[in-house]
């Protein structure tokens, strides 16, 4: 279960301009439930992930290489009831798969299996038994020994899900990570995979996406809209729609007066 | 949070050695020589500037900084540009071109020494083809030998950088710039030179750095015999050091000579800044 | 692209330009040590001999030399290549606000040149007894080459995407476990190319050694100098035969570096598209 309680994040840059990415952002999530969450580029929505991954602490000093900007962070995060604020993100029962570099080049497919085991120090013989479990489950058996260069897009994303379930997390984070699929296989891997893992596996997960269909499913959608070139201070409104089924969020933030999403629905 | 404070403590330990190297083994020794400067008042600092011999080795060292500088540059983009376009056997063409390089700098001042006296290799050719004697090589010409000499044996250092940057450029921006019906040298300006522009510069600054203090390479040359010609800046920084005078002398002497690099580098960097708003 | 033949018209050239001054003194190296060799003279193979190799193999003073130039080269490499990347990655995943301060420490490193720092080192080394010590003289070397290799280790670990530390922490790794088994092998050209660059300094260097070391920890470069050519009857022959040996040491050991590093480059070019 997830619960994130009152977060505010805003970045500071150089010139001590700030820019709020949301505020006061309040929802919870329980298990075998879906959040998606709603945007456009830059409005939040890696920042959110950010935020609930760990990378994104209270006093983190995240300063970006160039400019010596300060991203603050003001609110709770909780895992199953634990406070986890101020937790690392390898303390947290977090995982993530992102559109790229979640896979490690240099390794190979079964290397890169290994190592969230590798890290959690399970002994070698259960991490053979776990990987050859999880690659026949993601259907990527056969390319187990390859490396991680000379394999497809949509392979390579099942590899980084099979990372994933590795972690044994409790919450899974998807930043954009089917979006440079093409739409057959973004929708056979969102519809079997990532509803296999909650079902089964009773995991929260929160998926990032620009693609407004993939709401459909969800249990909660998060909505983030940049007002038109905000330079002020007043960044980011967010907007929550829930429900008890998938169908419910989906009703209601067709029916909400959010201009960008109606602007989205036209085009399905 | 304690978890959380253990490992922020850790990640001190990543910088410590470099730490621990610079305040060590740069830092002490630097104060050493500027506190050593000014042991005798400012005499030090003024027996350096009156010493004409300084002026003359500075002026020297100028000219040869800019000279070897340039032309390693040059010599090394090239080779690199030409080497990463050709296919074959990159591997064994960019070993015999870094070559002069791995050589220890006795082997190269002793061994281009045979090929510039009477019966060398080159000195005989130059004798034969362009009447120059071959005894010139080290008394007349011998700044010019020492310059050639040092551009042979640093241009791999040049060429085996931007032959690294080249190498990062996403293949299919030459296909582009092909199709887009661009000649060798406009596919030079749109892909290659963007991309090495930033090394460049880089690269220009550090031989600048390591040309003006190059040490070894004259004073192998000058050898037993002292020739005048080629007594660089170094080359007087050793003799004010070693020679039985003032201790503080020679820490004048050293102290200036950093000083004056400091200044090359920082009009250097003016240039480049003064560049930049020209093409802007 | 460009012609092949204007490129092997210009290459070619180069390439033989580079080698001339080694193919001499190859040629040199198996004469006897007559001064009228070190010009053109057409050896005759009846003159060709092998003795200043065989001079050279009886002479213990040579391969003691060897010795300590393979040890002060090792390891000053290993000092600054160990340094320059574990600080590089710590500055640029936990320190990023010193950067700009860290740079500007690189200069002044650049301007302390070996013999700006000979001098207070003697001092310093002779005060803590160290003097003439292959310690003394790996410290040295270490001082030297350090800033230049921190400046390019910091390039490079600037050009390594974070997100891979970012994933790298989502399957539980430390930070020390990310550099190790994610960050370096990605690094590994710019690790090789600094541990050469240092390698080569130190293996060459004459100046340090000269001041530093004492007659049993002399470095090879320095005493080829000293043993060889600054004695009164020059034996060329020998000195031919000395460099080469020197000389095809550190090739092999570069060459063999080189060649790891383009392997490496090839397949990183190839990963980023």
């Amino acid at each position: 279960m997830l619960y994130v309680k009152n977060v505010s994040v805003t970045r500071y840059d150089d010139s001590g301009k700030s820019r709020k990415l949301f505020s006061g952002l309040d929802f919870s999530l329980n298990d075998g439930q879906l959040a998606v969450v709603l945007g456009d580029s830059g409005s939040g929505k890696t920042t959110l992930l950010d935020c609930i991954a760990g990378f994104i602490r209270p006093s983190t000093i995240s300063s970006n290489k160039i400019l010596k900007s300060y991203t603050e962070f003001i609110g709770n995060i909780f895992i199953d009831e634990q406070d986890v604020t101020l937790l690392e993100p390898r303390h947290r029962e977090v995982g993530m798969v992102m559109q790229k570099f979640t896979l490690y080049p240099h390794m190979s497919v079964k290397g890169n299996l290994e190592f969230p085991l590798k890290m959690r120090k399970v002994p070698k013989e259960l991490r053979e038994i776990k990987i050859l479990e999880v690659a026949k489950k993601l259907k990527i058996e056969d390319e187990i020994h390859k490396r991680v260069e000379t394999i497809s897009g949509g392979q390579a994303q099942r590899v980084a899900i099979g990372k994933l379930i590795l972690r044994e997390p409790k919450v899974a984070l998807f930043d954009e990570a089917f979006s440079n699929l093409d739409a057959p296989l973004r929708k056979e891997l969102r519809n079997n995979v990532i509803n296999d893992f909650l079902k089964k596996d009773k995991n929260c997960v929160i998926f990032v996406s620009h693609e407004v269909k993939d709401a459909m499913m969800a249990n909660i959608i998060i909505v983030f809209i940049s007002p038109e070139k905000s330079q002020s201070g007043n960044g980011t409104k967010h907007e929550i729609f829930t429900g008890n089924s998938p169908g419910e969020a989906w009703e209601a933030m067709r029916k909400s007066n959010v201009i960008e999403i109606n602007e989205y629905v036209n085009t399905i | 949070m304690i978890i959380n404070l253990v490992s922020k403590t850790n990640s001190w330990f990543s910088i410590i050695p470099a730490i621990i190297i610079t305040v060590f083994l740069l830092l002490i020794p630097w104060l050493f020589v500027f506190i050593e400067s000014f042991s005798n008042g400012i005499s030090g600092y003024i027996n350096i500037f009156s010493d004409s011999q300084f002026g003359n080795s500075l002026l020297l060292s100028i000219e040869y900084t800019l000279i070897t500088v340039i032309f390693q540059i040059l010599l090394g983009t090239i080779a690199a540009v030409l080497v990463y376009d050709n296919g074959i056997n990159t591997k064994m063409l960019t070993v015999a071109l870094f070559a002069p390089y791995a050589i220890p700098t006795i082997v190269t001042v002793v061994s281009w020494g045979f090929l510039i006296e009477d019966m060398g290799l080159y000195a005989y050719f130059m004798n034969v083809v362009f009447r120059i004697p071959a005894t010139m090589w080290k008394n007349e010409l011998a700044f010019l030998s020492l310059c050639i000499l040092s551009i042979w044996q640093f241009y791999p250092f040049v060429f085996i950088s931007v032959l690294a940057q080249l190498r990062r450029i996403n293949p299919n921006l030459y296909k582009i710039a092909q199709i887009d019906g661009a000649n060798f040298w406009e596919q030079f300006k749109i892909v290659i030179f963007p991309s090495i522009r930033s090394t460049l510069f880089a690269i220009l600054i550090v031989r600048i750095a390591f040309m003006f203090t190059k040490f070894d390479v004259a004073w192998l040359f000058a050898g037993k015999t002292v020739v005048s010609g080629v007594q660089v800046l170094p080359i007087y920084v050793y003799n004010t050091n070693s020679s039985i005078g003032n201790r503080s002398d020679g820490a004048a002497a050293a102290i200036l000579s950093a000083l004056f690099l400091a200044i090359l580098i920082v009009i250097v960097f003016y240039f480049k800044l003064l560049l930049k708003k020209i093409k802007v | 692209m460009r012609n092949k033949n204007i490129k092997s018209f210009i290459l070619i050239p180069l390439v033989v330009f580079n080698l001339i001054p080694f193919i001499w003194l190859c040629i040199g190296s198996f004469l006897p040590n007559t001064y009228s060799d070190r010009g053109i003279s057409i050896p005759t193979f009846d003159r060709l001999t092998f003795n200043n190799y065989f001079e050279l193999s009886n002479n213990l003073s040579f391969f003691i030399y060897l010795k300590n130039t393979i040890i002060v080269s090792f390891f000053s490499s290993f000092f600054v290549t160990s340094a320059s990347t574990l600080s590089a990655y710590g500055l640029t995943r936990f320190f990023k606000r010193y950067i700009s301060i860290s740079e500007i420490f690189v200069i002044f490193g650049y301007l302390l040149s070996p013999i700006i720092l000979v001098f207070p080192y003697a001092v310093i080394l002779k005060y803590l007894g160290l003097m003439g010590s292959l310690f003394g003289l790996i410290l040295a070397n270490t001082a030297f080459c350090f800033p230049f290799s921190f400046f390019l280790m910091l390039r490079y670990m600037q050009n390594i995407s974070e997100k891979y530390d970012q994933s790298a922490s989502m399957d539980g790794a430390t930070w020390w476990q990310t550099l190790i088994y994610i960050i370096l092998p990605r690094a590994l050209p710019g690790v090789v190319a600094v541990s050469i660059f240092s390698f080569i300094l130190a293996w060459n260097d004459v100046a340090l050694s000269k001041i530093l070391a004492n007659q049993d920890t002399m470095t090879l470069a320095a005493g080829v100098k000293e043993k060889i050519l600054d004695i009164e009857q020059t034996q060329y022959g020998l000195f031919a035969a000395a460099s080469i040996l020197v000389t095809l040491i550190a090739i092999l050991v570069f060459g063999f570096m080189q060649f790891w590093i383009d392997e490496r480059l090839k397949k990183e070019s190839s990963s980023h598209i």
